[in-house]
């Protein structure tokens, strides 16, 4: 009995295996496998200015013989640089969204919209956890390469800083020395 | 106030000669509000208060690591919405005081004793309050320019911060007259119009999450401060054309319509104590 045991165990992980490649294999996507469901992002790498608004897919593939109810999905935000500085809040007010009912074998597309804040290598991937959040499930990345922010800078600020302000202090003074002329 | 002398018929006139248009005598008016308003000081102090917030502002964005994180469109954004709002503040300011002051510093007879109709009293009154917006949105043209030069969202911040400012200011001008009219004392007057100002200014403060959902948007279409502002974050931060989202113009432009034109009804019936006001 143990040694069948044994056999079983020894051809369901090859099999298993199998799975993975092929469910990675159907989705070029960058997807990961794990309890039965394969994230997939239509993009692998993106570049983009600050203040670009992109938009991505994600499609979350039901591979197992069950139908899969009541899962979040929820995406992730980060930066692989120390230095940046994300506050996914910012980048993306909508990350989490919640899935209908996926039949054996079906799929659900989801849509992400994340607007470029900061300049540097931004790292974004999906998660979708059961509704017991016993497994989560990622996707793989979407690299996202954020360049040139343009930031006001503070050369020859303080000419038009102070001179508005006084030339309206200017105007104040004339109006002021008008009326006392003509009480 | 406005010169009496301007609106009384000039001395040696027959009592029978025809009482002066509603719009000859509203041009009247408004020729002395403005003069009241820019001349005497009071427009040109607003002004100043108005360019030291904008240089405060300004210089932060420029200088302070916190605001200077923003994008530069952003910065722009910030900017405009500011002087939108600001300026929105300033228009209330002079509208709210227009028929309530001169009540309190008691004037109004005398006024409601000239030949101008009482409509064009209150038309005067609200050129006055409208162009101190349009002096707001000069002085702040130069901060658009600084801050947005760089990356071209100078042309549409000016164009859309003077369409929505302008609609916004139109509105403004006719809650703070419709307030005054009805308000016996000028305090009341000026807090309930920065009450409502406050109220209208709110829904756009709220955390992005509150405005999701059919209910958040629906108050940021209904709501005219919000619609407003919104349109203008989305043309210079999101790069939309000036008519992608024109459809958030439409509540503000009906209240710069029906409100001013509220303000001119009820001015028909501006009595020396205010009927059925506080």
């Amino acid at each position: 009995m143990r040694a069948l045991a044994r056999i079983g165990v020894a051809c369901a992980l090859p099999l298993a295996l199998l799975t993975t490649y092929h469910a990675e294999a159907a989705q070029p996507g960058s997807a990961v496998v794990a309890g039965g469901l394969v994230v997939a992002l239509d993009q692998h790498d993106l570049a983009a200015s600050p203040g670009e608004k992109i938009t991505f897919r994600s499609t979350i593939r039901n591979t197992g013989d069950r139908p899969v109810d009541g899962y979040v999905a929820h995406l992730n935000i980060l930066s692989t640089d120390k230095s940046v500085y994300v506050d996914p809040e910012d980048w993306s007010p909508r990350r989490t969204q919640f899935l209908d009912e996926i039949p054996p074998g079906g799929s659900t597309a989801l849509s992400w919209d994340v607007r470029a804040v900061t300049s540097g290598p931004i790292l974004l991937f999906v998660s979708v956890t059961s509704p017991t959040a016993r497994e989560v499930t990622s996707s793989g990345p979407l690299n996202m390469t954020v360049g040139g922010q343009r930031i006001v800078h503070a050369g020859a600020v303080m000419p038009l800083v102070l001179w508005v302000p006084a030339g309206v202090l200017v105007l104040l003074g004339a109006t002021s020395a008008r009326k006392r002329r003509h009480r | 106030m406005a010169d009496l002398d301007a609106l009384a018929p000039p001395s040696g006139t027959p009592t029978t000669s025809a009482p002066p248009t509603g719009t000859a005598s509203a041009w009247a008016v408004a020729e002395q509000e403005l003069r009241d308003l820019w001349l005497s000081g009071r427009g040109a102090a607003m002004m100043l208060a108005y360019t030291v917030l904008l240089s405060v502002i300004t210089y932060l964005v420029a200088t302070n690591q916190e605001l200077n994180f923003l994008e530069q469109r952003e910065a722009v954004s910030l900017t405009l919405q500011l002087a939108v709002a600001v300026g929105g503040l300033l228009v209330v300011l002079v509208a709210a005081d227009a028929v309530s002051g001169e009540r309190e510093r008691g004037t109004l007879e005398t006024l409601l004793l000239t030949p101008a109709p009482r409509r064009s009293i209150i038309a005067g009154k609200g050129v006055a309050a409208v162009s101190l917006w349009l002096g707001a949105f000069v002085l702040a043209v130069p901060y658009l320019w600084w801050i947005g030069r760089d990356v071209g969202t100078f042309g549409v911040a000016v164009v859309g911060g003077l369409v929505v400012g302008t609609l916004l200011a139109l509105a403004l001008t006719g809650i703070g007259l419709l307030i005054t009219t009805f308000s016996q004392s000028n305090g009341l007057s000026l807090a309930l119009s920065f009450v409502v100002l406050l109220a209208l200014y709110a829904p756009h403060q709220m955390p992005a999450e509150a405005t999701r959902g059919w209910a958040g948007e629906l108050v940021q279409r209904l709501d005219p401060f919000s619609a407003g502002l919104l349109y203008l974050e989305r043309l210079t931060v999101n790069d939309h054309s000036l008519t992608q989202d024109a459809a958030l113009l439409v509540v503000p432009a009906l209240c710069a319509v029906v409100l001013p034109a509220l303000a001119l009804l009820a001015g028909g019936r501006l009595s020396l104590v205010p009927r059925g006001g506080a």
